[in-house]
């Protein structure tokens, strides 16, 4: 599928959605994501936004996701849970260090 | 708590939209929100609004596309579990889609008959509703056809009194003058004209326009220039534009034609333009625009109202200001001019409202009424698949058995519906357009804008939601009772023998009582302007309208110049037709009844100079009132010796006469045109009865004779020969004794008086046929839809009605039951239609004559042939259940 062996290229909010369900690690799933990214990065999304993003960080493979077991309190609903790939680790040391060579040499006004 | 539950449509159809977990995770964090939402105080709609928002933002749409590309993408082709896990889900997947079409499709192919039965239902209602809309479209809907349209506006002057006037020349001039509000302003006078030279002599329509008529409406001439501001004023050299019709028509669209003479009126002008084609405002298409010709007098009098006043609004400001701000301006015209514009004001409307006219409310109502066949049309072919539901029961349960869900049976049904609908639209669109003229044609040209009238896009986008909605409604009733019984029962029941399920008889019931009340408010209507339109053909006119022929006759100024010549022209005229042998009498008149309007104030002399009345105003040889058979009540006719040279008399009409001079004779008395002098008043010498000079609907105005002899005739008249056989044979006649007379003279509207009477009648006529026919159609409809649900029912209580005639029971007995049973349905039907036809009878109230619009014999009248009709429908299906042999429907079992 890859067309070429360079990371993947992110943009921003995938790579705070990556790094929300990071933090998250075994609680990640799309409202805890939404909350994460709100609480820690002041960013609100809208509810379908996240779930977009996730779904096509899934697609490129650089999260992916697992059923759980209905949940008994949740009227038999299971959730899915998000988790990041080896690739989506990839993708986001390469967009840090990307971003840390650029800030070489500049100054904040 | 109830506002913290999210709103249920855009949850389900966030539900339908989106497949597997990610639907739940969505709506249960959607719900979270929205609840969230709630407690810091947003509103119910607030809420409601924010969820639609969330609903159709991008991002959901795109999570669904995402999804769903997805899903196809991991899929090769559907093995049968996924499959049937598929249809258990009821999910729409394109494959499953394409299959449902089909499977519809096929299962409209399986019954002919009833597919032609329900499209040919259909296809009348949609067609009857396609046809009136594409009227409404090009009628009422459509822009007029000029750039900003909208901008437009018709202005006129309007007295102390309200009533609306032209403009006099000097205040159209000070408006186009002084005003900020308007681009341009512009006035002109709808006339005809004699064109004169290639073959016949001929009366063609024609527009007198001031200067920046073409630039206001926006459609400078294609070929030439408009006109110069000096060119309105009267002695500027003669020009003429000629229409984009005529020049094509008489002129072979010659592109050399600018510089060429016309002559029209026996004057000759040069051809200066060619205007823009399609250039009309409303029903009048002019052939010619010549400049409007101001005199110096017209120019000084204030007080004189003749020009019809057009304006197009300046892009910054809206009606209501350019309204304000010329009412300002007339306001101090007021005071600079108090006796001529003292209270006078400003009217202005938009320029499609006055173009419409009185066309909008029939065409309305015949909307409404062709909608209201198409909703009985629905509900009979409701009916009928819900009859044949029953007999797909057991396959819909069969389907259920081997794994089909609700849902998808459901959506089946849904698609043939669909696929019917679209049928039956197609099948409307092709009727609506061959019965396209015929309809137009009813309108005898008295319906403006008629040529605007196509199937266009927006009519076929009218059709296609009709026939989606169509679709929609009538897969309404079986989807409400079929499809989820428990199976058992389905294949126990659908034996023949069963017993009728009273939620299924309530629907077919529900179906005969709409399609009774329908029906019945229609025939109300029918019945009300029947009634009405059958009063107004008996109208009382005060003149007598058979073997009346009647033409008008235009003498150009150029040949006919002094009162003299154009009087004794007439009255030769006259005299020469009634030498003819088929003629009994002859006469003129300046404007035949029916037509127009033509009034002027009047006052009496001495003390009674401040009394002023308005009244009709019209010029008339000696011979006219013996021609309409109008009868003299006190003094004299005219006399032939009434001429110039004779003093002034005029006749009153009887309105006239008592409201003028009340409790006293008014022969002997005098009158004059308000505001002359007393020396130029005249004598009553008669007072002639009353007739209708309007319309048909409305009472004999006040009006005032004068003899055309004495003062400068209007140089167009119109004869009216009463003939002692068929007149229509009179108008060869006619035609040969003005040629004799005068060789380039054209008489032009030679018609019948009962044609124009009929003409005048046009709007009432057509509503009354047109809605007859809905009428009828739903009489028939509802009628059929009675039968059916009777023989439905009584083919289903066979078994039961065996038994009671097994036990005793007679066939009279059961006849009156099965009867008893459907008309207790006809009556709740009959009850909900009086109700509606409350609204019916207000809605048709503006167009109703002498009739009340709750008139209790109509509405009797109706009641009784409904009953009689719902009779017929229940009686057959009655009969044969009493006819049932009972060991026969027993054996059965």
């Amino acid at each position: 599928m890859a067309m070429s062996t360079k990371p993947t290229h992110l943009g921003d909010l995938q790579q705070l959605t990556m790094l929300a369900v990071a933090r998250l690690g075994d609680q990640a799933f799309g409202g805890a994501v939404r909350g994460e990214l709100l609480n820690v990065s002041d960013r609100e999304v809208s509810v379908s936004t996240v779930h977009v993003t996730l779904v096509r960080l899934e697609d490129q493979g650089l999260v992916r996701s697992r059923r759980t077991e209905p949940d008994p309190t949740r009227g038999g609903k299971g959730k899915r849970y998000f988790e990041v790939t080896a690739k989506g680790w990839e993708a986001l040391e390469a967009s840090r260090q990307a971003q840390s060579r650029m800030w070489e040499g500049v100054e904040p006004a | 708590m109830k506002g913290k539950i999210p709103p249920r449509v855009p949850e389900q159809l966030l539900r339908y939209l989106l497949p597997g977990p990610h639907r739940d995770e969505v709506i249960d964090e959607l719900a979270h929100e929205y609840r969230m939402g709630v407690e810091q105080g947003r509103t119910r709609l607030g809420g409601w609004l924010w969820y639609w928002g969330q609903v159709l933002a991008p991002d959901t749409l795109r999570l669904v596309y995402l999804l769903r590309t997805r899903r196809r993408k991991s899929r090769t082709r559907p093995g049968p579990r996924q499959y049937r896990m598929e249809q258990a889900e009821g999910r729409m997947s394109v494959e499953s889609v394409v299959q449902d079409a089909r499977y519809a499709l096929r299962a409209i192919r399986r019954s002919p008959g009833f597919t032609l039965l329900v499209l040919l239902t259909l296809g009348l209602g949609i067609g009857a509703n396609t046809a009136i809309f594409s009227v409404v479209n090009g009628v009422v809907l459509k822009p007029l056809p000029f750039p900003d349209a909208d901008r437009l506006i018709r202005i006129s002057e309007v007295d102390p009194d309200l009533r609306d006037w032209g403009f006099s020349p000097p205040n159209f001039v000070d408006l186009r003058e002084e005003n900020t509000v308007l681009d341009h302003a512009a006035a002109y006078l709808s006339t005809s004209l004699t064109l004169t030279g290639g073959g016949t002599p001929e009366q063609v329509p024609a527009f007198l326009v001031s200067s920046g008529f073409f630039e206001l409406l926006g459609l400078p001439p294609v070929l030439g220039r408009s006109f110069f501001r000096e060119e309105e004023l009267a002695g500027s050299v003669p020009v003429v534009i000629l229409s984009h019709g005529a020049w094509q028509r008489r002129f072979g669209a010659d592109p050399n034609i600018l510089g060429n003479l016309v002559l029209l009126n026996g004057v000759a002008r040069t051809i200066v333009g060619i205007s823009a084609p399609g250039l009309r405002l409303g029903s009048s298409d002019p052939e010619v625009w010549i400049p409007i010709g101001f005199s110096e007098r017209d120019l000084a009098l204030r007080g004189r109202h003749f020009l019809q006043g057009l304006g197009r609004i300046r892009s910054d400001a809206g009606i209501d200001v350019a309204r304000e701000s010329m009412n300002a301006m007339w306001a101090r015209m007021g005071d600079e001019y108090p006796e001529t514009n003292g209270g006078w004001s400003v009217r202005a409307t938009p320029l499609l409202d006055s173009v419409i006219g009185t066309a909008r409310t029939p065409l309305l109502l015949l909307l409404g009424s062709s909608g209201l066949v198409l909703l009985i049309a629905c509900a009979n072919v409701a009916n009928l698949t819900l009859a044949r539901a029953e007999g797909r029961e057991r396959e819909f349960a069969i389907r259920s058995a081997i794994g089909g869900s609700r849902s998808r049976v459901l959506r089946q049904q849904l698609f043939e519906h669909l696929a019917l609908g679209l049928g039956g639209g197609i099948l409307g669109l092709a009727s609506a357009h061959l019965a396209m003229d015929g309809l137009l044609a009813l309108f005898q040209d008295q319906l403006p804008r008629a040529d605007q009238v196509t199937i266009d896009g927006p009519v076929l986008l009218f059709t296609l939601g009709a026939s989606i909605l169509v679709g929609l409604l009538t897969s309404l009733a079986p989807m409400m009772k079929g499809s989820w019984r428990d199976l058992s029962g389905a294949f126990r029941e659908s034996g023949p023998g069963g017993g009728i399920r009273v939620s299924r008889g309530r629907i077919r019931g529900t179906f005969v009582i709409a399609e009774v009340a329908l029906s019945l408010m229609l025939v109300v209507g029918t019945g009300l302007l029947l009634n009405s339109f059958m009063r107004l053909t008996r109208v009382e006119l005060g003149f007598r309208t058979e073997n009346l022929l009647t033409g008008k006759i235009s003498l150009p100024q150029a040949r006919y110049q002094t009162p003299e010549e154009a009087s004794l022209f007439f009255q030769t005229l006259c005299e020469t037709l009634e030498r003819h042998g088929e003629v009994r009498s002859a006469g003129a008149v300046g404007v035949l009844p029916m037509t127009l309007s033509y009034s002027h104030d009047f006052s009496g002399v001495g003390e009674l100079a401040n009394e002023e009345w308005s009244a009709q105003d019209r010029l008339v040889t000696p011979g006219y009132f013996r021609t309409m058979s109008i009868p003299i009540l006190a003094g004299r006719e005219l006399e032939a010796t009434d001429d110039a040279n004779a003093p002034g008399v005029a006749i009153l009409n009887e309105t006239l006469a008592s409201r003028v001079f009340p409790n006293e004779s008014a022969v002997g008395k005098r009158v004059k045109l308000l505001g002359f002098p007393d020396e130029e008043s005249w004598e009553v010498v008669g007072v002639a009865g009353n007739t209708r000079l309007l319309s048909v609907r409305e009472d004999p105005p006040p009006t005032l004779y004068r003899p055309h002899s004495q003062f400068r005739p209007s140089s167009l008249m119109s004869i009216v020969v009463r003939a002692s056989g068929p007149p229509e044979e009179l108008a060869a006649t006619v035609r040969e004794v003005v040629a004799s007379m005068d060789p380039e003279l054209p008489v032009s509207r030679i018609t019948t008086m009962e044609a124009i009477l009929s003409e005048s009648m046009t709007s009432d006529r057509v509503l009354l046929l047109l809605l007859g026919l809905f009428g009828c159609v739903a009489v028939v409809l509802g009628a059929v839809g009675i039968f059916g649900v009777m023989s439905y029912t009584v083919s289903q209580r066979t078994r039961e009605i065996g038994v009671r005639m097994a036990v005793g029971g007679t066939p009279p007995d059961v006849l009156r039951m099965v009867v008893i049973q459907g008309m207790k349905l006809v009556g709740l039907g009959i009850g909900f239609g009086l109700l509606g036809s409350i609204a019916v009878g207000r809605s048709l109230s503006g167009v109703l004559f002498g009739v009340r619009p709750n008139d209790p014999m109509t509405l009797a009248a109706v009641v009784g042939l409904i009953t009689l009709i719902s009779l017929a429908a229940c009686f057959f299906p009655a009969r044969r259940a009493a006819r049932v042999d009972p060991a026969v429907s027993l054996r059965e079992d």
